[in-house]
């Protein structure tokens, strides 16, 4: 097993509902997850963890998802992996393209859970 | 004719005879004719009325023409008037000369002709009455100017506010279906990503114990109930839009309904304490489903708006003979001083920035149902921190005798 398979998949949203049903799928392949409910935490998180993934909800409490692209983004350059972020929102059209600019992948909630995995499948590889 | 058509004639000559047969000769013309005979009187008369012509003898005692042509030159109102000279002495150009510098318009050689005469004030008077005439029209003209001017101005204010109007509503309905698109969408990702999950593992034989799946279902279940009190909510506010809430009101008792909610809170927030303080044995005519959703609302701001948890005060009591309180009282987040006039308008959120959920109908909705009891809703923010809603509603109410316990 390589360095990145050990490295974590970061789910950032503030449902729990979603929240804690993407954590136990993607355990369930076998995935190392960690999770937080806001941007703010999860910048933290991902300077200690240094998530291979991100699986971003757009729109939180304390810190959102556009927020917390930015300052993930602005964190890399001064150095460090980056890891790409896929946005996962709830959004229509105009604030759906806003997300995309953001990051580097999109799925629309409500999603498919096998839709999900392959995505993440395809951005945490190689 | 009327006084405004009147054309008048001012004559002045110290000699009544003369008068006279001026009067004579401009007998059949269709003007007003004034005697005047010297210059004073004919000043007096010039201000007592409006004169179109002023027919003047150059030679007379006291104020010659000349001098009285001056004088009624310096006055404004006179400067357009018809001054013409009659003029008994040598017929100089110097004389000529004299009488056109103060702005006379004509000059009358004695003996007078009396065609010539009638001709020049005849001509005169009807430029005055052309004049006159001209003067009327600009002023209607100007009038009507003002007025549709007016009227544009009017329209084009309405127009613009209607315009702004639409914009603004546009702009809400926008708004809210970008919110109304988030609020269902969440509970549907994660009932269908629970959903998901569950069958996941059934087809893969995880089904090892029942722990984790009865856990997954009560997820759905909460979901379930979520999305269920939203679409409850969208439904509630189509019917208000369509006019009042319907009620239909039933003897209540306020402490088992509080009870019934505060239960069902407990259940659902777990970092919470509540604490309620409901008199018992209270029963109120009033709509017993509207009441609940009111109480419902506001128990899930409090829960809502202070994440960090905390005490919710809950309180449901007979307030003097036919009056009743429901307040409730957290300890969380509070609404910022800028945004407290709004909160009650349909859709506003005044936490929207924060991307805390909610489509902005709760307190819209709570104020409708308690209107309709022809109570009053109002909010209140303790020194110490939070946010306490009280509703107050004149409805019949009594205290039933406790059941003696055997």
């Amino acid at each position: 097993m390589n360095a990145t398979a050990l490295r974590p998949i970061l789910i950032v949203d503030d449902d729990e509902a979603i929240l804690s049903s993407m954590e136990l799928a993607l355990s369930d392949e076998g995935y190392p997850v960690v999770v937080a409910r806001n941007g703010r935490d999860a910048l933290e998180l991902a300077r200690s963890a240094s998530p291979r993934l991100i699986l971003l909800d757009m729109k939180m409490p304390v810190m959102d998802g556009w927020a917390f692209a930015e300052a993930y983004r602005s964190q890399e350059s001064q150095g460090g992996a980056r890891a790409p972020i896929i946005a996962m929102t709830a959004a229509h059209d105009s604030e759906r393209q806003a997300a995309e600019v953001a990051v580097d992948g999109y799925i629309a909630k409500p999603f498919d859970l096998n839709e999900l995995l392959d995505l993440i499948l395809r951005y945490s590889g190689n | 004719m009327s006084a405004s058509d009147q054309v008048n004639i001012l004559m002045v000559d110290d000699q009544p005879a003369k008068l006279l047969i001026y009067e004579t000769i401009l007998a059949d013309l269709d003007v007003n004719l004034i005697k005047a005979t010297s210059a004073r009187q004919a000043l007096r008369r010039l201000l007592q009325d409006e004169i179109a012509i002023v027919l003047v003898d150059v030679s007379m005692p006291e104020m010659d023409g000349f001098e009285l042509a001056a004088m009624i030159r310096q006055h404004p109102r006179f400067q357009k008037t018809a001054i013409i000279f009659v003029s008994a002495v040598h017929l100089t150009d110097l004389d000529r000369l004299k009488g056109y510098e103060v702005g006379a318009v004509d000059y009358l050689p004695v003996p007078v002709i009396p065609e010539i005469l009638r001709a020049k004030v005849s001509a005169f008077a009807d430029l005055f009455r052309k004049t006159r005439q001209l003067e009327a029209l600009n002023r209607e003209l100007e009038r009507r100017v003002e007025e549709r001017t007016a009227a544009l101005e009017v329209s084009m204010r309405r127009e613009r506010d209607a315009r702004l109007a639409a914009e603004a509503a546009a702009r809400a309905r926008d708004e809210f279906l970008s919110v109304a698109a988030h609020e269902l969408k969440t509970p549907v990702t994660g009932l269908r990503a629970t959903a998901q999950l569950i069958i996941r593992r059934l087809r893969k034989g995880q089904a090892d114990g029942s722990a984790w799946l009865s856990e997954r279902l009560s997820v759905i279940d909460q979901q379930s109930e979520r999305l269920a009190r939203l679409v409850e909510q969208l439904l509630d506010v189509s019917r208000l839009d369509r006019g009042a809430p319907r009620t239909e009101r039933a003897a209540t008792d306020l402490a088992t309904l509080a009870e019934k909610l505060v239960a069902a809170s407990r259940a659902r927030a777990t970092q919470h304490t509540f604490v309620l303080a409901a008199a018992p044995g209270v029963v109120a005519d009033v709509d017993p489903i509207g009441i609940e959703q009111v109480m419902s609302n506001l128990l899930d701001n409090a829960i809502k708006y202070s994440p960090q948890g905390g005490q919710i005060d809950i309180e449901a009591r007979l307030d003097g003979a036919n009056r009743i309180r429901l307040a409730v009282r957290d300890r969380g987040i509070g609404i910022p001083k800028e945004k407290r006039a709004d909160i009650f308008e349909r859709f506003y959120r005044a936490h929207s920035e924060e991307h805390r959920s909610g489509l902005g109908l709760g307190l819209y909705i709570s104020q409708q149902i308690v209107e309709s009891h022809s109570g009053k809703i109002a909010v209140e923010f303790p020194s110490d921190g939070g946010t306490r809603f009280i509703v107050d509603l004149p409805v019949k109410a009594s205290v039933l005798a406790p059941i003696p316990s055997v």
